[in-house]
C-alpha cells in the first residue's frame, strides 16, 4: 500500500531521429473486476422503489379510505 | 406537505407529487448543507487539507499531461507553453494527442516542432500521436501510462482549456511526495478566461460560490474525494495497478466504455485502500468555461450519457459509501431535470383538477358551515423553505467572500458582489427550465437508447446568429407558449406558481442569444458586473497564453497539403509516424497514392487524408 518509486531510474532516452516521445517501456494495465447492475435491474429497483416508497410513507391507506367513501 | 394533502384522503396524483418532492427537496437540500458546511469551514478558517506539509526539494518525476482531441492547436500549444514557462524545467510535458481530424492532426506536429525550437532542447515537451482514438481520453492516458508510465512517479492531467500555474504543481508534487498514501489530490479549477455574458456569469459563479462549495466538499469528504478528469495529480503506480478501466457488459449507452471515466477511476482508488484527496485552497489552476449556453448543453450530452452509465456501477460490490454517494451525485444532477419536468406536469395537472369544498353543508336539515382550514401558513412556510435552499447558499458564499477585503476588492468591492449575486440569481432563475427541458430530452433518448459520440468541444468566444438559436431552441419556446395558455385557461389563481418557470422557456431564445455576445460580456465588464480577481488583477499564466495563441494564429489553413508539398514538413511527419501502423495495402490506397503524386488532392475526404497521412512507404515515395 505504501507508494512505491517508478521502476525506472534511468534517464529518459529520445527515439534517434526527430521522433517525439521518450523510449517507450510498455506495462499493461489490467482491466480492474466489477460486478456491476444490468440495465434490467436497474429497472426493476426503480420499480420497487416507485411501489414500496408510498407504502413506507404510509400514504396508501388514505387512498384506500377515499375510495371507500 | 403531506398535512396539506392528507385533508381529503391523498389522490394518486398527490402520491406522486410527494415522492418527487421529497426526493427533490432532498436533493436540493444536500446541496444547500454543502454550502452551508463550506462556509462553516471558511469562517472558522478550518484546514480543508489535513495533509503533511512538504520539505525540501523534490526528486520525483512528473509528468504533465496534455490530451487533446481535435482542439483549437493555436490554444493547446500556447497553454503548454505558459504552464512549461511558469513551471520551469522540473516536468515533462506530454500533448497526447487523439485527434481524428488531419489537419489537426499536421497543424499539431508542426506546432510541437515549432515549440521545440523555439525552446531548445532542454524543453521536455513531448508528442504523441494515436492513430485510434481507443477507450477515447480514458484510453488516451491508459496508452500513455502503459508505454511511459513507469519513467514517472506522479502525472498532472490537464484538459485541452486548462491552465495550471508553477507553484501550483510544485505544491502539489512536494503533497504527494509528504503523503505516500495520497493516490490522487485533485485541485479544483477555477473557471477563467472568457468574454462572453454566458462565460462571465460562470466564472463569477466559480469565483464566488465556488470556495464555499469545495470547501464544503473538502470538509465532508476527507480522504474520500472525487477525481474531475483534470487538474489533478495521480500516484502512476497506484493509477496503473487499479485504475484500468472495464467495459461494461451491453451495448452503448449504458455498456460498452466507461465514458465518464473519472468518478469510477476515484472510487477504484478508494476501493484499493488509497487516499483521494481535493485541495480547493491550493490556487492556480484554471480552466475555461464553455463560451455560451448551448455550448453548456451540448457538453452536458456528452456528461449526462457518461453519469447515467455510472447506474449500472453505483451499487458495484466494493466501492466505498463515499464513492457511492459522488456517483448518485452525478447521475441525480442529471435524473434531477426529468424528475422535476414530471412534479411539475403532475402538479398543473392536479390544480386544474383542484375542487374546492362546498361553502356549505347540512347537519340533518340545518345548514352548516363548512368546516374552513387554511393550510396558506404551511404552503408559505413550504416555498419559503424551498427559496431560502436554492438562494442561501449563494448569500454564504457572498459573506464568506466579504470576510476577505482583498478578495472583496478583487471582485470590485460589496456593492458589485450583491449586484452580480442578483443578477446571477435572476439568470440562473431564468435558465432553470431551459436547462430542465434539455436535460429531461438527454435522459429520455439517453434510456431509449440513443447514444452519442465524443466530439470536441466548441472553447471560442463567438455571438450566436437569432436564426441558428431559433432552430436549436424553438421547442423550448414552443412549450412554454402551449404551457402558458394551458395554464392560463385551466389553472387559475395557481398560474402565478409558474410564472418564473414559464418565462424561462418563453425568453429561450433571446436570452441564448444575449448571453452568448461577447459584446454584452464587455458592457457588463464596463459596468463592473461579474468581475473576477483574474479580470482586476490579471492572471499571468492566463494572460500569457492568450498572447501566444493569438501570437500562434499563423497556421496554415490546410496544413495536410504541407506534407505532400512541403519536403521539409513531410520529414517531420515521417520521423513522428514511426510506431503508427502501415495501412493494409489496397485498391483504394493505390488510387490516393497516385493522386497525391500528382497533388490531386481536392476531392481526398477526411478518411482518404488519414489514410494517405498513414502511408509512411507511400509518402517516402513521393517525388
Amino acid at each position: 500500500m505504501n507508494s512505491q518509486s517508478r521502476p525506472f531510474e534511468a534517464p529518459l532516452e529520445m527515439l534517434p531521429t526527430r521522433a517525439a516521445t521518450p523510449l517507450p517501456c510498455p506495462r499493461p494495465m489490467q482491466p480492474q473486476t466489477i460486478t456491476v447492475w444490468t440495465p434490467a435491474r436497474i429497472l426493476g429497483a426503480a420499480l420497487m422503489a416507485l411501489l414500496t416508497v408510498p407504502r413506507i410513507l404510509a400514504l396508501v391507506p388514505a387512498v384506500a379510505r377515499r375510495r371507500r367513501a | 406537505m403531506t398535512g396539506i394533502f392528507e385533508v381529503d384522503g391523498f389522490t394518486w396524483r398527490e402520491i406522486v407529487i410527494l415522492v418527487l418532492f421529497g426526493i427533490l427537496f432532498a436533493w436540493i437540500a444536500s446541496s444547500f448543507w454543502l454550502a452551508a458546511f463550506g462556509a462553516f469551514a471558511r469562517f472558522t478558517k478550518t484546514d480543508l487539507l489535513p495533509l503533511k506539509r512538504p520539505s525540501g526539494v523534490s526528486a520525483a518525476r512528473t509528468a504533465i499531461l496534455m490530451p487533446v482531441y481535435n482542439e483549437d492547436v493555436a490554444r493547446v500549444f500556447a497553454g503548454v507553453r505558459a504552464i512549461w514557462e511558469s513551471s520551469g524545467p522540473d516536468f515533462d510535458f506530454y500533448i497526447l494527442s487523439d485527434s481524428t481530424n488531419p489537419a489537426n492532426w499536421v497543424a499539431e506536429e508542426l506546432q510541437w516542432h515549432k515549440l521545440k525550437q523555439e525552446l531548445g532542447e532542454t524543453a521536455r515537451i513531448f508528442y504523441r500521436h494515436r492513430a485510434k482514438n481507443i477507450g477515447r481520453k480514458a484510453g488516451n492516458i491508459q496508452d500513455f501510462c502503459e508505454n511511459w508510465g513507469q519513467l514517472y512517479d506522479y502525472m498532472v492531467i490537464l484538459d485541452a482549456d486548462s491552465l495550471m500555474t508553477g507553484e501550483a504543481l510544485h505544491k502539489m508534487v512536494g503533497l504527494m511526495d509528504a503523503n505516500p498514501r495520497a493516490a490522487l489530490i485533485q485541485a479544483p479549477a477555477q473557471l477563467v478566461g472568457r468574454h462572453s455574458l454566458f462565460a462571465r456569469i460562470q466564472q463569477f459563479s466559480s469565483s464566488v460560490y465556488g470556495p464555499v462549495h469545495g470547501a464544503g466538499l473538502a470538509f465532508l469528504q476527507g480522504a474520500d474525494g472525487n477525481y474531475y478528469g483534470h487538474n489533478a495529480i495521480i500516484r502512476v503506480h497506484a493509477f496503473m495497478q487499479h485504475c484500468g478501466l472495464p467495459k461494461l457488459p451491453g451495448k452503448p449507452p449504458f455498456g460498452g466504455e466507461i465514458m465518464s471515466h473519472d468518478f469510477v477511476e476515484a472510487a477504484f482508488l478508494r476501493r484499493a485502500g488509497w487516499e483521494v484527496w481535493m485541495a480547493p485552497d491550493l490556487g492556480g489552476s484554471f480552466e475555461e468555461p464553455p463560451p455560451s449556453l448551448l455550448d453548456h448543453l451540448i457538453r452536458d450530452r456528452r456528461w449526462c450519457q457518461g453519469n447515467l452509465q455510472h447506474l449500472r456501477i453505483v451499487f458495484a460490490q466494493g466501492l466505498t459509501l463515499p464513492s457511492r454517494l459522488h456517483l448518485a451525485m452525478g447521475i441525480m444532477s442529471y435524473v434531477a431535470s426529468p424528475l422535476w419536468l414530471l412534479l411539475l406536469v403532475v402538479s398543473a395537472i392536479d390544480m386544474m383538477n383542484y375542487v374546492p369544498p362546498e361553502p356549505a353543508s347540512y347537519i340533518g336539515l340545518w345548514p352548516s358551515l363548512a368546516h374552513s382550514v387554511s393550510y396558506a401558513a404551511e404552503m408559505v412556510t413550504l416555498v419559503l423553505a424551498t427559496l431560502v435552499l436554492l438562494y442561501v447558499p449563494k448569500l454564504l458564499a457572498a459573506l464568506a467572500l466579504l470576510e476577505d477585503p482583498a478578495a472583496t476588492r478583487a471582485h470590485g468591492g460589496t456593492a458589485a458582489v450583491f449586484r452580480g449575486l442578483f443578477w446571477e440569481s435572476v439568470f440562473s432563475t431564468l435558465m432553470a427550465p431551459i436547462v430542465m427541458l434539455q436535460h429531461s430530452w438527454y435522459v429520455l433518448s439517453i434510456l431509449m437508447g440513443m447514444a452519442t459520440g465524443w466530439n470536441s468541444q466548441t472553447r471560442a468566444d463567438r455571438a450566436l446568429p437569432w436564426d441558428f438559436v431559433a432552430g436549436k431552441f424553438w421547442p423550448h419556446t414552443l412549450i412554454g407558449m402551449a404551457a402558458t395558455v394551458i395554464l392560463w385557461r385551466y389553472a387559475g389563481g395557481s398560474f402565478n406558481w409558474f410564472v418564473p418557470l414559464l418565462a424561462g422557456m418563453l425568453v429561450s431564445i433571446p436570452l441564448v442569444v444575449i448571453s452568448s455576445s461577447p459584446l454584452m460580456g464587455l458592457w457588463t465588464r464596463r459596468d463592473d458586473l461579474f468581475v473576477v480577481p483574474s479580470e482586476t488583477r490579471g492572471l499571468a499564466v492566463m494572460d500569457r497564453a492568450h498572447a501566444l495563441a493569438g501570437a500562434h494564429q499563423d497556421l496554415p489553413e490546410d496544413a495536410r497539403q504541407l506534407v505532400l508539398e512541403d519536403r521539409q514538413v513531410r520529414n517531420l511527419h515521417l520521423a513522428l509516424l514511426s510506431g503508427t501502423p502501415q495501412p493494409d495495402v489496397s485498391a483504394r490506397l493505390g488510387v490516393l497514392r497516385a493522386q497525391a503524386a500528382r497533388r490531386d488532392t481536392a476531392a481526398f475526404s477526411r478518411e482518404d487524408w488519414t489514410m494517405i497521412l498513414s502511408d509512411s512507404e507511400g509518402l517516402r515515395a513521393l517525388p
